[in-house]
């Protein structure tokens, strides 16, 4: 039996389990009640591009959280993802569902060999050799115009129908969002989960100290390189719904800037929490439509809002949540 | 065969040579304390017995293997485990997860989470609080209670009472008497001389990087004590 000290010190640094999932389950069932409500389809557009955009984020958020490596190359899984899908379904006999399979299994085996090459840098160095990286895929597509297209792009030709559903149900607003809410939720929990195995604390004890976690009698090199494939994997799905809505790819879905629109999108939506990048996601892409709607200027009104989530926020908008979520609960913030 | 044998050591940082012919033995089930002031060479000692310093000369050896030809994590599953100096307790990690951690070398012997919770039984109480956001002494079971999960043959402690109140440092070493008992063999790097006495069976005094003394601890005198130890 636990002491009233004890008990006094230890409550309100327990980490709890069921009200996070609660919470998680509710937000969920509103975002899949949403298209029912009368919500515009415009919004409902938004909230679409939000979701595939989320998932990116969410890809990145992941990486920083369990690992400590800030990459500015994510678009290369993501572009990559839908690239290799545009190309199978152009050259290849293969079914669409095979490729829309294969295209995210390819990329994260090739975000695993990447990683034993990416895991001999850290800090700064990481985060140049995988701008390096995707900026290399990039350049690729673009002057590889017999197979790529070059800056034209490429469409993505899927059959009428794919995994028994109508190609319109993907590339509708209203579907495509239930689509891709349902992808970023299962992604989202997914890795709150794997946060809280075994494997979770591992990497997070390893981002906090490798060499302690050596003698502790682990070989730090694998799951580490598991981590960088995982979120190369999880980009790769943002790019299977990034193509299957948009039917279309560019150059573009690798450039650097959209790796760093990712990376300020987990930023402001914070890291520490598996949700908190998909937050920043809604956020983003709806401050950037309001400001976008009222200046040409919009790339400034986001620049000052990473400037004050930055400097007010350090753990994001979902860091800033939790802590009032815990003092609302009168729980302190460890 | 010892399981923990340096013999000659240097060891160094860069040009600056800390450790010159250090000798010594650890025996199984033995409990050995290293004695000296601070930046007299004794966390570079433990950091040659795993294989971080670099060595310049000599050569150590655990359970009959050259420690320089173990990798680092692998030193754990031949049985040697460490808590280190300032305890490295994982951030956002609880009790319990720290401990898990622990259990990496999958070597079998009496330690479990059981049976770190029946020697430290507060960290049953604590299991699921933040290992960070416990008390200085109550961190410090958590590191042995993580190094012991290893089963390890040899347990090396670098200054466990450092940053202590002396009650603490009590309970820690009633606690280690305890672990003592059950065989586990104990290298203790500390300054302080009352955990030392309570703990261990033979010492050796270094001072400069040197062994300026060694013996048992019934032959420690009061006089050496003052020369080479805070007391």
């Amino acid at each position: 039996m636990s002491t009233p000290a004890a008990m006094a010190i230890s409550a309100p640094t327990q980490k709890k389990t069921a009200a996070p999932l609660i919470v998680a389950a509710v937000v969920a069932a509103i975002g899949f009640a949403l298209p029912s409500l009368g919500v515009p389809m415009t919004t409902l557009s938004l909230l679409a591009q939000a979701s595939i955009v989320g998932v990116l984020a969410t890809a990145v958020g992941f990486l920083v959280r369990q690992s400590g490596f800030v990459s500015f190359g994510h678009a290369a899984f993501y572009g990559g993802s839908a690239y290799l899908i545009a190309l199978l379904a152009a050259h290849s006999k293969l079914s669409a569902e095979i490729i829309l399979i294969a295209a995210p299994i390819i990329v994260l085996v090739a975000g695993f060999a990447l990683a034993f090459i990416m895991l001999r840098t850290s800090g700064v160095a990481y985060s140049m050799l995988s701008l390096a990286a995707a900026q290399a895929c990039f350049e690729l597509m673009m002057k590889w115009r017999s197979i790529a297209n070059g800056e034209d792009g490429l469409a993505i030709k899927l059959p009428r129908e794919v995994f028994g559903l109508p190609l319109s149900i993907f590339q509708r607003p209203d579907s495509m969002f239930m689509v891709s809410w349902a992808v970023l939720v299962v992604i989202v929990v997914c890795l709150w989960f794997l946060s809280r195995s075994h494997f979770g604390t591992l990497t997070l004890a390893i981002k906090n100290n490798e060499e302690r976690v050596r003698f502790l009698g682990y070989e730090t090199l694998l799951p580490r390189a598991i981590i960088i494939a995982l979120s190369a994997f999880i980009a790769a799905i943002g790019g299977v719904l990034f193509a299957l809505y948009n039917g279309f790819v560019t150059p573009m879905a690798l450039h650097w800037s959209l790796s760093g629109e990712a990376l300020v999108i987990a930023i402001i939506g914070g890291t520490r929490a598996a949700w908190g990048p998909a937050l920043g996601a809604f956020i983003f892409i709806f401050l950037r439509d309001i400001a976008g709607n009222n200046t040409t200027h919009w790339q400034g009104i986001v620049g000052i809002t990473l400037i004050v989530v930055t400097v007010l926020l350090p753990n994001g908008i979902s860091g800033a949540l939790v802590t009032l979520w815990n003092r609302a609960r009168g729980v302190s913030n460890v | 065969m010892s399981l923990l044998e340096l013999e000659s050591v240097d060891a160094a940082y860069g040009k600056a040579k800390v450790l010159h012919g250090v000798s010594l033995k650890v025996e199984k089930g033995e409990r050995v304390a290293i004695l000296g002031r601070n930046g007299v060479g004794k966390t570079t000692l433990v950091n040659t017995c795993i294989g971080v310093a670099r060595l310049n000369g000599g050569q150590v050896s655990f359970g009959g293997k050259k420690v320089s030809t173990i990798r680092a994590f692998t030193a754990a599953r031949s049985g040697l485990a460490i808590v280190p100096q300032g305890r490295r307790i994982v951030p956002g990690l609880t009790v319990r997860e720290n401990l898990i951690l622990g259990s990496a070398p999958n070597r079998s012997g009496p330690w479990n989470q059981e049976a770190v919770f029946n020697l430290f039984p507060i960290l049953r109480e604590r299991a699921d609080t933040l290992g960070t956001a416990m008390s200085g002494g109550q961190q410090q079971m958590l590191a042995i209670g993580r190094a012991l999960m290893a089963n390890p043959d040899l347990l090396i402690l670098d200054e466990p009472s450092e940053g202590l109140a002396p009650v603490v440092v009590d309970e820690l070493g009633d606690a280690l008497v305890r672990l003592a008992q059950n065989g586990t063999s104990i290298l203790l790097i500390e300054q302080n001389f009352g955990l030392v006495h309570k703990i261990s069976e033979r010492y050796y005094v270094l001072s400069k990087g040197s062994v300026v003394e060694q013996g048992s601890m019934r032959g420690l005198s009061l006089e050496s004590l003052k020369k080479h130890v805070s007391v």
